[in-house]
């Protein structure tokens, strides 16, 4: 049976590391932070917030376009998943996935990963941690490499900028999918990752 | 036994030194530059997030200014400025609201994505019109490995030098 931090009345400071005695502490004696107890309840409806909100911005993200190019035969709009296909039709599969990896798997990844996540600690499950916890950080690892489609938007309307001859602007679903990409690193940061760890302990119940 | 396992200050320092220099030059000079037609068109860290203007867009560039330019930036000159004093045994003016600063800006600097992304372009506009490399891509690619490698370097160290002043 492995004890609770809790259950021993120390902290661990979320900001410097240091182990503090929560009896006679509420500030750490190092930093100076207030000593913030683990609360998995909280951290998984803050976490579970943000991730509903990255998930209902996705729609827009994958239906609007994201980019609009006009050349001298006129124009055509292009979405997220347009501009796969695109790559696709010119050969280069190795972009190709790339792009589908950072713009659709990995979103999709977190949705699913993070979901799962939050949902188990705030049922208060105590199966498979360590597997959770590979799994948390392996979302952390993946999440910002999102934003290359937005970069990639950017740097095509710079680039593309002949007047009639070829012009390439950006679209408003590229707005939303940036939107997505934030939405979702704010839930993965809000997750509390000691709330894994925690099954059968309840805020409240420390002292008793 | 204990100093080859993590990295040593000076390292770390010089690491992070050269990060500036390489971050100025991808934002002074072009990243990459399109011609066709007679007209050119050159981009580099700075100018990339010009292409989102207009009402709703200039969310997106604002958050491309701090994910591309503000927080890689300010990590790099935090972490110098931190190191600096370190090496001296000293903590650094400011050392209790820096550091934690440091962690939370760790994940949202992104300059690997957008030299990932410079690349894709080249392909994807290379296209239809000729696109060149400037000098800033290059050291978009130092500066990622750079990070690499000063990401290896946990900055939580320093909290337990700081117990020794």
């Amino acid at each position: 049976m492995s004890l609770r931090a809790a259950q021993l009345k120390v902290a661990l400071c979320h900001v410097c590391g240091q182990i503090e005695d929560t009896t006679i502490a509420a500030r750490c004696g190092r930093c100076g932070r207030k000593l913030r107890l683990p609360d998995p309840r909280s951290s998984a409806e803050r976490s579970m917030a943000w991730l509903i909100a990255a998930m209902v911005l996705y729609i827009p993200a994958n239906v609007l376009p994201v980019l609009y190019v006009s050349g001298l035969g006129g124009g055509s709009e292009s979405t997220i998943f347009g501009g796969i296909v695109e790559f696709l039709r010119s050969g280069s599969w190795g972009l190709a996935l790339l792009i589908f990896g950072a713009s659709v798997a990995v979103p999709i990844t977190k949705f699913v990963a993070l979901g799962l996540l939050i949902g188990m600690s705030h049922g208060n499950s105590s199966a498979a941690p360590s597997q959770r916890a590979k799994l948390y950080r392996f979302v952390e690892f993946i999440g910002y490499w999102s934003m290359l489609d937005v970069v990639v938007v950017a740097l095509t309307c710079r680039l593309v900028r002949f007047g009639s001859l070829a012009a390439a602007e950006p679209r408003p679903g590229i707005i939303f999918f940036c939107a997505v990409v934030i939405a979702t690193m704010i839930s993965a940061f809000s997750f509390d990752q000691r709330s894994i760890w925690m099954a059968g302990y309840r805020p409240g119940h420390r002292h008793g | 036994m204990q100093r080859h396992r993590t990295l040593s200050l000076q390292f770390v320092l010089a690491s992070t030194l050269s990060g500036i220099i390489f971050l100025l030059i991808a934002l002074i000079w072009p990243v990459l530059t399109t011609s066709f037609g007679g007209i050119r068109n050159e981009v580099n860290l700075l100018t990339a997030p010009d292409a989102f203007n207009g009402d709703w867009f200039a969310i997106t560039a604002y958050v491309m200014v701090f994910v591309c330019v503000a927080a890689p930036l300010a990590q790099v000159l935090l972490l110098s400025w931190l190191l600096a004093f370190a090496l001296n045994n000293r903590r650094a003016p400011g050392f209790s609201a820096l550091l934690p600063l440091l962690k939370v800006l760790r994940p949202w600097a992104m300059i690997e994505v957008f030299f990932l992304g410079a690349l894709i372009v080249v392909v994807k506009v290379g296209g239809w019109v000729s696109v060149s490399l400037g000098p800033g891509i290059w050291s978009l690619a130092a500066f990622s490995g750079l990070l690499a490698a000063v990401h290896r370097f946990d900055s939580a160290t320093l909290w337990s030098k700081q117990d020794l002043r």
